[in-house]
């Protein structure tokens, strides 16, 4: 591992301000891909209230607009960044 | 209906399956079939776009890599970048958000797709399958906004390797 994410890029990538209406938490580390390349693995937590029982491009526009937004706070760094969602308190 | 959508309408009624208790393979083949809806959605438009010849354009599609395509997506997006890498002369001046979430969307579907056919050890829950499949479906709707633009087209060649390295 080369790259090392600093304290100040950490947390400003992982700042819940204006996404607070559907995100409980943001986790960014570095990790290699499966490609062996390092990335930025940012995982968004969303709120229980937040509905995504079945997909819908709806709810697609929010969650591309969220990570549009969370990922643009990482455009400067050296690394490119991959964001996944999840949903707290998911038991399926 | 195209190649495309059907692969998209696959990955829902595949993470619709087994509603009290989803099987893991239900959920990673979802996964991976709305990553591919995503795929070919963009190689098969690529395809078009570099020759009109029908009979070629299956051809031409398989000449598109993962990692290419992946590469290419990552050069739109740092587009934003106060110094934008190769190909920044040759898109529009503004990169439109459709096309930056399209992009988004592709890269990070790739790498969910990678865990999903790969790493038994991670587990998969249905939001986050869902969240996955949403997401694509997004990406067809803002691709069909957009994909006649210059930086699309700029994309899908940089996409194939058809843009010199400088």
């Amino acid at each position: 591992m080369i790259y090392k994410l600093d304290e100040e890029s950490k947390r400003m990538i992982e700042d819940l301000a204006d996404l607070q209406e559907h995100v409980s938490a943001i986790h960014a580390s570095v990790q290699a891909g499966e490609d062996g390349q390092e990335e930025i693995q940012i995982s968004i937590s969303l709120l229980p209230s937040f509905s995504i029982s079945a997909p819908s491009a709806e709810t697609g526009q929010i969650l591309n607009n969220i990570a549009s937004a969370v990922r643009n706070r990482a455009t400067e760094l050296p690394v490119s960044a991959v964001i996944s969602f999840s949903k707290e308190g998911d038991d399926e | 209906m195209s190649f495309a959508s059907d692969l998209l309408d696959q990955a829902s009624t595949l993470a619709g399956l087994d509603p009290m208790k989803p099987k893991q393979a239900s959920l990673r083949r979802a996964i991976s079939a709305a990553y591919y809806s995503v795929f070919h959605l963009l190689i098969d438009d690529g395809a078009r776009r570099i020759t009109a010849n029908t009979m070629l354009q299956p051809y031409v599609a398989r000449s598109f890599q993962h990692t290419s395509v992946k590469d290419a997506a990552n050069k739109v997006v740092e587009q934003s970048k106060s110094t934008p890498p190769w190909p920044a002369p040759l898109f529009t001046a503004t990169i439109e958000p459709e096309l930056i979430r399209v992009c988004t969307t592709f890269v990070d579907l790739q790498s969910l797709r990678h865990s999903a056919d790969y790493n038994t050890a991670v587990l998969f829950k249905r939001a986050q399958v869902v969240a996955a499949i949403s997401r694509a479906q997004a990406a067809h709707q803002d691709w069909a906004l957009l994909r006649s633009s210059n930086n699309a087209t700029v994309f899908l060649l940089h996409s194939a390797k058809l843009l010199p390295a400088r």
